[in-house]
């Protein structure tokens, strides 16, 4: 299933960005646009400058030429032929070309009563977030911004180890890019110390039960350092540019949900034991001296690792300390969630 | 017997006027005392605000009818979904079934609480960023 952003797209606006998207790379001549789509050339220039608005330096124009979306443009369109029909994750599958937030949106479906394994994802977020109301720099065209439903039958206070489930997912499909990447506890993915994506788990219960929980992923995929805002530089990374390649976000995006779908079988045949197990290699904080920020209180300390439920063990000088909940800061080093805004 | 169970027999007794309870199944054996205080909350955390004393006699009347919300999962307690946001309510905020109480973080997971009945929230328990533990009493509603 597939649905566009209802209700706020033009459709012509649509047509002309599926005409470019069809042509990806190659220019495409302003009468030509005019013909396939039945207005004047004037009415396409109107239309692409405000494609432009959205898709910025993604779409070029050249006065001999026409117009062209850049290559560098990978289309989610298609990720649905991706996936095999048997997963859990991705069916159904909705493909926004703008959202306020894929969580939103997938919360809303939750709410609505939508099965387990249904995934949104984004071209672009306008109010993309992380925790505690922090923004997701999601700019559009470049990066994977997929949120997932799961229902799992497990109380409530299971709830929280379905972050390193999350986070694995991510760690196998970046590592079959051949990149080398570390887990910041619990589930924010570096490579070489800077933010290649982030992990905002929400989740609805009952004392006694799960109702749904909404496993929001961003991905930091063709994103190149220039579009960074300052804040950022320096401290987020991309797929591309780890790589140094262009990374299709649908191929992307069809590897991470299938070991989304593989770890969440893993869960509830086994729980999250050999998932930790497999985390537990990636821990970036092991051996380093953190801060840890909880509302109102700060401890210092090294971090040991991670316990049988997931929590954060630090070795204080009043004793070991159990975390679960605080943003974890390097000590005169990295900050915590580089990725975003402040 | 496990803990759920020993926390369901807490729940049913909370209603009720007994003060001692005890109970006996294969060798194990529980017995609960229960003081005039209300929630250990206001022990475990002294820099509660004054203000605090007035719905608890409240609720000392009209504990019959009131229904207690409790942490699902040990984590912190969250009164807005982020800090420069309104709380989700306040003491004496009218609330519908399933509207948004307040979040429990624990790993960066963000829970939230919904409430169980329609009603009108009389006590807030808890302070914003306070760590809670599983099954400890976050608010009271008076169920309409």
């Amino acid at each position: 299933m597939r649905e566009g952003a209802k209700g706020r797209a033009d459709p012509v606006e649509e047509r002309i960005l599926r005409l470019l998207m069809e042509n990806r790379g190659s220019y495409v001549s302003g009468q030509r646009i005019a013909d396939s789509v039945g207005i004047s050339r004037t009415a396409v220039w109107k239309r692409v400058k405000r494609l432009k608005g959205r898709y910025g330096d993604l779409i070029e124009s050249r006065p001999s030429s026409g117009y062209r979306l850049k290559e560098d443009y990978t289309p989610l369109d298609g990720l649905d032929l991706l996936i095999p029909p048997e997963s859990t994750i991705g069916h159904p599958l909705f493909i926004y070309q703008e959202v306020a937030s894929t969580n939103d949106i997938a919360c809303d479906l939750a709410l609505k009563g939508i099965r387990e394994g249904a995934t949104v994802v984004a071209d672009a977020q306008t109010r993309g977030r992380g925790r505690l109301g922090r923004e997701w720099f999601s700019p559009r065209g470049v990066n994977l911004y997929l949120s997932t439903i799961l229902r799992p039958p497990i109380p409530p206070w299971k709830g929280p180890q379905l972050v390193f489930l999350g986070a694995m997912a991510v760690v196998r499909a970046v590592e079959g890019l051949g990149l080398r990447v570390e887990v910041k506890w619990p589930n924010d993915i570096l490579v070489k110390g800077r933010k290649l994506s982030g992990i905002l788990t929400e989740m609805s219960s009952e004392p006694e039960r799960i109702n749904f929980v909404i496993l929001g992923i961003g991905v930091n995929v063709n994103m190149e350092e220039e579009m960074l805002p300052p804040e950022l530089k320096g401290r987020a990374t991309s797929l591309r540019g780890e790589t140094g390649r262009v990374v299709d976000r649908a191929r992307f995006a069809a590897s991470l949900i299938h070991h989304l779908n593989r770890y969440y079988r893993l869960f509830l045949d086994q729980g999250s034991a050999p998932i930790l197990d497999e985390w537990k290699g990636y821990s970036f904080l092991d051996g380093r001296e953190v801060e840890v920020l909880g509302p109102g209180s700060v401890l210092r300390g090294i971090v040991l690792g991670v316990d049988d439920d997931g929590a954060l063990l630090l070795r204080t000088s009043h004793g070991v300390e159990r975390i679960i909940s605080g943003d974890v800061t390097l000590k005169g080093g990295l900050e915590d969630q580089p990725c975003y805004l402040p | 017997m496990d803990l759920k169970d020993i926390r369901n027999i807490l729940r049913l007794l909370k209603g009720t006027d007994i003060v001692e309870f005890e109970y006996e199944d294969e060798g194990k054996r529980i017995r609960i005392r229960r003081g005039e205080a209300p929630p250990q909350v206001e022990a475990a955390r002294p820099s509660a605000p004054v203000s605090r004393e007035v719905p608890e006699e409240k609720e000392e009347k009209k504990e019959k009818n009131l229904v207690t919300v409790t942490a699902p999962m040990v984590g912190t307690f969250y009164r807005a979904p982020s800090p420069e946001a309104p709380p989700f309510v306040e003491e004496g905020s009218m609330v519908k079934k399933g509207q948004p109480l307040c979040i429990i973080e624990a790993m960066k997971i963000m829970n939230e609480i919904e409430a169980e009945v329609d009603g009108k929230v009389v006590s807030i328990l808890v302070e914003n960023g306070q760590p809670v533990e599983y099954g400890e009493p976050l608010m009271l509603i008076e169920p309409l």
